[in-house]
């Protein structure tokens, strides 16, 4: 189980109403490659991998919930006070007929979440493959969010998510190193 | 540290592309790619740092940053 | 105590809570080092002492920790703006 934390990993600072930047940043929350994919795919693969690197895949999808708790506020705080009309400028018009001024797990081109953005193919080493994959695409993600977004504050945050995609690779790769030292291990008892 | 976590390339350039041609592309090589497993005992950054850069060791940080100019 | 003072010991939280996710994170893959895990330890140990310290002033962040008399006699209730994303 899980126990609510009211507090954010990292701080999340909105100065500004910006709700272009917004349905950008979506594509990190409800994309293929975005937090809540990240989190139910690591979560759901955690089942079937060898307990030597079931931490690694259980407390990183525990920290991707966390990551997209940011990103919601970030989305939150950028479309709270705007009217239909500035909605309408950002491309958020059928959006906001649809959901009003709620969020919504959709990419940037506002296509619904689907589970068929996340694998679980009960080997170990695929699996893992995948989770490297699947944080180098969320690191380039962040990537091109920075490079077409002007708030420096909304930057900050992006910045140390992105550092955190790198990270979680690094663990995954070690993950892959760790079931590699099980090598004929069988023969040596 | 005297490398970058920068790779790059030259694009071929045709004489009919529409748009003002970027003569070097570059991609991200981030850390963990020279890695693969973290030695023991790597320099650390205090909690404060370490937070604002999103890893508790310096050698895992790239510090990527928007990119002006490039389309 | 204002809004910034609040922004500030939180801040505190937030770093000692992440150097503790970095070393889990590490010690998952690394179950060896002696000396990660120590730090690890004793990183635990810092962040509950900066939690309680901000706990004391600004109520409970989790149910983990228990909310004094005081807190709930000043009208401190855990379903209290603001929540994370309001602030």
């Amino acid at each position: 189980m899980w126990v609510y934390e009211k507090k954010l990993l990292y701080p999340v600072e909105v100065k500004e109403c910006n709700p272009k930047l917004a349905r950008y940043i979506a594509e990190q929350y409800g994309g293929a490659d975005g937090e809540l994919a990240a989190a139910l795919r690591y979560m759901n693969q955690r089942y079937t991998v060898p307990d030597k690197v079931i931490g690694v895949l259980n407390d990183i999808a525990t920290e991707e919930f966390s990551h997209l708790e940011m990103l919601a506020t970030m989305i939150y705080k950028l479309t709270k006070d705007a009217t239909p009309e500035q909605l309408e400028e950002a491309g958020l018009g059928a959006h906001y007929v649809n959901h009003g001024h709620a969020l919504f797990y959709e990419n940037a081109g506002g296509v619904p979440f689907t589970t068929t953005y996340i694998q679980a193919k009960g080997d170990p080493i695929a699996d893992l493959y995948e989770d490297i994959a699947a944080e180098e695409k969320a690191r380039a993600t962040y990537q091109w969010i920075i490079d077409i977004s002007d708030d420096a504050w909304i930057n900050d945050s992006l910045k140390f998510l992105r550092e955190r995609e790198n990270v979680h690779s690094l663990r995954f790769r070690e993950a892959v190193e760790v079931l590699k030292d099980e090598r004929d291990r069988k023969k040596i008892f | 540290m005297d490398y970058t976590f920068t790779g790059s390339y030259e694009p071929y350039i045709s004489p009919w592309d529409p748009c003002p041609p970027v003569k070097v592309k570059t991609f991200s090589l981030p850390p963990q790619l020279f890695m693969n497993f973290q030695p023991a005992s790597l320099p650390q950054f205090s909690p404060a740092e370490a937070l604002q850069h999103g890893s508790l060791w310096p050698a895992l940080v790239d510090g990527y940053s928007k990119r002006e100019g490039i389309s | 105590m204002d809004a910034t003072e609040r922004r500030d010991m939180l801040k505190n939280v937030q770093q000692a809570d992440f150097v503790v996710v970095e070393l889990t994170l590490y010690t998952n893959t690394h179950p060896d080092d002696q000396e990660a895990l120590t730090q690890w330890r004793l990183a635990i140990k810092e962040a509950a002492r900066l939690r309680k310290l901000y706990e004391k002033h600004f109520g409970p962040l989790s149910l983990h920790s228990i909310p004094s008399e005081q807190a709930i006699d000043t009208g401190w209730r855990w379903n209290q703006a603001p929540w994370p994303w309001q602030m």
